[in-house]
């Protein structure tokens, strides 16, 4: 086992100089120096030496005649008890160095060990020759002034700098694109409309809030378009539903034909579809209410003999976002594959307004 | 009078496809897919009938302003007026 013995007073850091008080008080008694450069070198000392004596003074050549004496290390072996457990043969002693900053191992070289007859002797040199083993006069690694852990504190503040600028700029970049939204982005398509489904139950816009919706207007009488339309919505539901990154959405259909399309004839028409497909009816007032939030146009043709009659209408799908905000619209000429990817755009993009700050 | 349902559209749809076909093959000949016609109109409801002979009207005539340009465009503007209210 290998004791580490601290000497003087390490980096003037108020941390590190509690840390290193709190490692040394037990252990050692040392003698601080006033030094505010130094630095730190270690030397090992054959423990057979160390046995006989009380402590060691170390001394160092400095730079300044008159403080020459580093600190006093009163070694384990002071400590009754201690000796027993040590049964390796050497002990590694770290010495502060003081006015050397960079240059640790000229320090080391400076440092002389000396041996003292017993605690409270004033300082005394002696050769260095006498007490240490062959050959390990120094092991001060030729520390440079990048270590480790500068290294790791330099990565440390400047990953710490990048992110933050990486930060900020997407903050910036959100703040342009959400004032873009603003400038140009809302067109005074959709609004809220309160309708009836197809259990006979009120149903509103505000019932859709939290997901994404698919909104068709079309009536069940309907020759050959809004069954196309009607298919491709579901179709672009179920691919949606297959992307793991895309969220919930829901198709909606909406009849432009209250006088016939009741609830019971809207829900048997929905179900054919696909039994996600949410079937919405209402009195004439409240479909015309939905109808002219979204721009919607309808017009009942001639009547024929059997009262049968073909409404003209506006064959547009509409996207909502989960706040009930018009996003996107989709024309008879996109397919489905079209429509889809532009809907996980446009997920992508309401995720990314969306998120939630870090802080 | 309720809708017709999926069955009863998809019916509809393949009469309509064959009696467009016989057109197609005769010319636009109308007597001579008499059979087609009828059972034309015996599987779609009377104003899908209306509604599809409008739309194969203008589909005609997408179909020739796209291949002849838009000077017939002009002779017919009649035509093309009427069709596209469809």
């Amino acid at each position: 086992m290998l004791l580490l013995v601290y000497g003087s007073r390490l980096i003037r850091k108020p941390w590190f100089g509690i840390l290193h008080k709190i490692l040394t008080s037990s252990i050692l008694r040392t003698q601080e120096t006033h030094y505010s450069k130094s630095c730190i070198f270690q030397k090992r000392i054959s423990l057979s030496n160390v046995f006989s004596k009380s402590y060691y003074t170390i001394y160092s050549n400095s730079d300044r005649p008159k403080s020459l004496m580093l600190s006093r290390l009163v070694l384990p072996m002071a400590i009754p008890g201690v000796v027993p457990l040590l049964r390796k043969r050497e002990v590694r002693i770290k010495v502060i160095c003081a006015t050397c900053r960079w240059r640790t191992s000229l320090c080391s070289s400076w440092v002389q060990w000396s041996k003292v007859g017993k605690l409270g002797d004033s300082c005394r040199r002696l050769s260095t020759g006498s007490d240490l083993p062959k050959g390990k006069k120094s092991t001060g690694k030729g520390k440079g002034p990048i270590t480790w852990k500068s290294l790791l504190v330099t990565f440390g503040i400047g990953g710490m700098f990048l992110m933050g600028m990486q930060y900020v700029k997407n903050e910036k970049e959100l703040a342009i694109a959400k004032e873009r939204k603003k400038a140009l982005g809302k067109a005074s398509i959709g609004g809220s409309f309160d309708l009836i489904d197809s259990k006979g139950q009120p149903c509103s816009s505000q019932d859709f809030h939290g997901q994404w919706v698919l909104l068709y207007f079309g009536f069940t009488h309907c020759p050959d378009i809004c069954p196309d339309e009607i298919e491709k919505m579901v179709q672009v539901v179920e691919v949606l539903e297959k992307q793991e990154n895309a969220s919930k959405i829901v198709p909606v259909f909406i009849t432009v034909d209250p006088e016939r399309d009741n609830v019971e004839a809207v829900a048997s028409y929905t179900k054919e579809f696909s039994p996600k497909l949410i079937g919405l009816t209402g009195s004439k007032e409240q479909i015309q209410k939905a109808t002219r939030a979204f721009r919607v146009y309808f017009s009942a043709g001639p009547r024929d003999d059997d009262d049968d009659y073909i409404v003209d209408h506006t064959i547009i799908i509409y996207l909502i976002d989960p706040e009930g905000q018009f996003v996107d619209y989709y024309g008879q000429n996109r397919t489905a594959e079209e429509i889809a990817s532009s809907i996980q755009l446009n997920m992508a993009k309401y995720q990314k307004m969306n998120k939630k700050s870090w802080f | 009078m309720s809708f017709p349902n999926k069955e009863q559209r998809q019916r509809c749809w393949n009469s309509r496809d064959r009696y467009w076909e016989c057109l197609d093959k005769n010319n636009d000949d109308a007597s001579k897919c008499k059979v087609y016609r009828n059972m034309y109109e015996t599987e779609c409801p009377s104003q899908w009938v209306k509604h599809f002979d409008r739309k194969r009207q203008y589909l005609q005539l997408k179909d020739r302003i796209q291949n002849e340009g838009a000077a017939f465009v002009k002779i017919r503007t009649e035509l093309s007026t009427q069709s596209s209210s469809a």
